[in-house]
């Protein structure tokens, strides 16, 4: 019996928004005014043109390799080396993020809500949820996602609405910090927030058309960039520069206050079930690229095998970090400076040798969920 | 099969009757103490005396037989539990409390700090950034600073018209604030004024009256002879604890504390207030009575309310900033006697005149005060300056809150009467 797996625009939409916009919850509108100043709702305009003009760029390469993912393509290209090479750095670029994530989302969730729960505990308890996903596979992620986005999207809609009255235009100025300079320097790194658009090509076959892959490609970029735009408009609209740089969790610290009357507080109990769904979503869909992936570069039957091994995996390398700060700083550090080439830089790159050695082709799907 | 599947059912139903006992370390709401306020006071054996002021939940909600307040016949507030140490830091005296009471020490449900004067001159601005950054404790916590000492201040806090203390420095911040006297300031707002390189922070005064009956009055009105303001707008002139009255709950909010960064450098009355609400545009409404231009005898009641936001203009000349103000209200006649018919628009503008005058003067004498006395520029003008500017570097370089001392001001009032009031003419008594 043929188990096909397909989704529609909006559950993909869904899926790679949960997947990008995760970044919000943690530190991206402080990440933005570390670097560009009161101008970080600026630099995040400017790093939505950048990665609007990349995305177009692939979305053009990748015409003659419909329902193809990346994997497929670059063995197209390169034989098998070419898919263990793109297979390695995928799963070495699912593993980083899902240990620095998994270790700084548990830590948050330490920081405001289980302050006396050991750190180990709350990455089990994510984690849990995390494996328990991958074994419904990817059909369950994606349909939660399509049910929980919208959810969380209202969520901080609640939390920047409740936060108006604190406005304060004057913060805004001056506009810039040091000059153009920063912003034009530092759009191209910032574009790694956006690195898991790369994901979207590994959905490919199960979205079928380019039309449907272009359309997710799009709505899932203006969804996260609108709501990276916001999130930081409003962040600096309520902290000014440079207070703005102290808040570890500048969502939280927005939500915290919220105080409409008497009966219109404590609006961050909220924030914290929107963000732990949020964190689950973002790790799932993570993790089970990563054992699709792993199944893929190594031409593996069986992808259920891999759930626990890997998830244990990740468990011990989200503990390797001796704190929250050297997390914080390894994310910096390397997610947040050079993942912009592998989600943007490499599909450029694979697509390009495969069309200058003119190796195209059209895929089928099936789904190889056992 | 079947056995299985009893097993199964079976191991179910142990697995989730251990969920019906709930978690084995949790914390009911009765295991907890409330702090509802918290008193910072310089200390004589450690750094600061703490007073922790926790609510009594029972007595709160019962009411008691006097109908109503919390405070028993002795005027002791019955309805809160205060508790005074000397510790290192606010932290530090919180741990020393969970040696003296029985429950575990929660923050979440503080409505206020207050600080003593003696303190904030000294300097707050370390401690509201430390109290800020205490996870249990809310970014909008109001702050007062108490002329007469804080322990003494919770000491003396006992509400007449409500059962809940909590609910009334809810309340109470909200109703002072309305009626311009006073100015709600939060551990947020102090924390990002304090530190911003174009507006400095005001936090509301507090005080304990003065006055043990009614025949210190005029023992007091003696004593301030001479130095009594000419303003019209005469009852506005007090700070807190200088109210002429009378009553159980001997507590007052009113007037401001100004601070240059974490250092209070001056006093507002609550006639300065009402005219610090107004240029900034955070003014609602305050009954403003005024003499009758024509015969001083008698006074009017304006009701005045902010009819737009303030327009601000912010020029240098010889690198010396040039404030200009432009104040927009409109007022109703609230009270007026046998007089001459301001009701109509011919006269209206007398009065129109007269009030833009006393405003305009007022306003002028608080702006310099600010500048050439206190040299804070609490109104947050430097914000609008700082538009100037494309960079920040550029921006800081400028030194706006050094520069403001040497800052000349220009204001403008345009107030509107719109409406006479129940009546729209007045007729003399025979």
């Amino acid at each position: 019996m043929k188990n096909e797996i397909v989704f529609g625009r909006w559950e993909a939409t869904c899926f790679l928004t949960s997947m990008i916009g995760a970044r919000m919850f943690l530190n991206f509108p402080r990440t933005v005014v570390e670097i560009a100043g009161p101008a970080g709702w600026v630099l995040s305009l400017y790093t939505t043109i950048l990665v609007l003009i990349a995305f177009f760029v692939i979305t053009r390469l990748y015409k003659p390799f419909e329902g193809k993912d990346l994997i497929d393509i670059g063995e197209m290209a390169l034989g098998g080396f070419g898919r263990i090479i793109i297979g390695l750095i995928l799963i070495s670029y699912a593993l980083f993020s899902l240990a620095i994530f998994l270790r700084e989302f548990a830590e948050d969730m330490k920081t405001i809500s289980y302050v006396m729960s050991p750190i180990s505990f709350i990455l089990i308890l994510l984690l849990l949820g995390t494996v328990a996903a991958a074994y419904f596979g990817l059909e369950a992620i994606v349909r939660t996602a399509a049910i929980f986005v919208p959810v969380i999207i209202v969520g901080f809609l609640i939390i920047f609405a409740g936060v108006i009255p604190y406005f304060n235009i004057n913060h805004l100025f001056p506009i810039l910090e040091d000059g153009w300079n920063n912003i034009i320097a530092n759009g191209i790194s910032l574009m790694s927030v956006f690195s898991p658009i790369i994901w979207l090509f590994f959905i490919t076959p199960y979205i079928k058309t380019n039309r449907n892959m272009k359309a997710v490609g799009y709505n899932a970029l203006w969804i996260t960039s609108l709501a990276f735009f916001v999130s930081s408009l409003v962040y600096i609209l309520v902290y000014p520069y440079p207070i703005a740089l102290e808040n570890f969790l500048p969502l939280f610290h927005l939500a915290r206050l919220i105080n409409i009357g008497r009966f219109f507080q404590r609006i961050e109990s909220m924030f914290v079930f929107i963000w732990a769904a949020g964190a689950l979503l973002h790790l799932s869909s993570d993790f089970y690229l990563l054992i699709h992936v792993f199944r893929k570069t190594f031409r593996l039957k069986y992808q259920k095998p891999l759930i626990i091994p890997l998830a244990i995996l990740i468990f011990n390398l989200s503990l390797l970090p001796a704190g929250l700060m050297q997390t914080i700083i390894l994310e910096s550090r390397f997610a947040g400076q050079y993942f912009w080439i592998i989600g943007f830089g490499m599909p450029v790159l694979v697509l390009l040798i495969s069309r200058l050695r003119k190796k195209t082709g059209k895929g089928a799907v099936k789904s190889d969920e056992r | 099969m079947k056995g299985k599947k009893k097993l199964c059912f079976l191991l179910m139903l142990i697995l989730l009757s251990s969920m019906l006992s709930g978690c084995y370390d949790s914390v009911e709401v009765d295991d907890l103490a409330y702090v509802i306020a918290i008193g910072i006071d310089k200390g004589t054996m450690d750094n600061f005396r703490i007073t922790l002021q926790f609510a009594l939940p029972l007595n709160m909600g019962t009411g008691g037989e006097s109908g109503g307040g919390s405070g028993g016949e002795d005027g002791e507030n019955k309805s809160v539990y205060n508790l005074t140490m000397e510790a290192p830091s606010v932290l530090s005296g919180i741990n020393m409390a969970n040696n003296i009471v029985s429950k575990q020490i929660n923050l979440s449900h503080t409505k206020v700090v207050v600080f003593s004067k003696e303190l904030a001159l000294e300097g707050i601005g370390d401690n509201i950034l430390r109290l800020k950054r205490v996870r249990a404790l809310r970014p909008n916590v109001n702050i007062l600073v108490s002329r007469d000492g804080a322990e003494n201040f919770l000491k003396a806090v006992n509400p007449q018209l409500s059962v809940n203390t909590a609910k009334y420095y809810e309340q109470g911040e909200i109703t002072h604030e309305r009626i311009g006297v006073t100015k709600r300031t939060q551990l947020h707002d102090f924390s990002i004024a304090s530190r911003s390189l174009g507006a400095q922070p005001v936090v509301s005064l507090a005080g304990i009256s003065k006055y043990e009956s009614s025949d210190d009055f005029e023992r007091a009105n003696k004593d301030v002879g001479e130095n009594h303001s000419t303003f019209d707008i005469s009852h506005d002139e007090f700070k807190a604890g200088e109210i002429p009255r009378v009553s159980k709950n001997r507590v007052e909010i009113r007037g401001l504390a100004v601070f240059n960064g974490g250092k209070m450098v001056g006093e507002l009355d609550g006639n300065d207030t009402t005219f610090y609400f107004m240029v900034t545009g955070n003014f609602s409404f305050n009954n403003v009575t005024v003499k009758d231009p024509e015969d001083s005898k008698n006074v009017i009641v304006l009701t005045v309310k902010k009819s737009r936001n303030p327009v601000y203009k912010v020029e240098f000349r010889d690198g010396k900033p040039e404030i200009s103000v432009k104040i927009l209200l409109e007022a109703d006649i609230a009270a007026i006697g046998e007089t001459l018919n301001y009701q109509t628009p011919e006269h209206m503008d007398i009065l129109e005149k007269k009030c833009e005058e006393i405003i305009k003067k007022g306003a002028l004498d608080l702006l310099y005060k600010t500048s050439k006395e206190f040299g804070s520029d609490i109104f947050g003008f430097g914000n609008v300056a700082a538009r100037k500017y494309l960079t920040w570097r550029e921006w800081k370089k400028s030194d706006w809150l050094s520069n403001y001392k040497n800052a000349t001001f220009n204001v403008d009032v345009d107030l509107v009467i719109r409406r006479p009031g129940l009546t729209v003419r007045s007729e003399p008594l025979v």
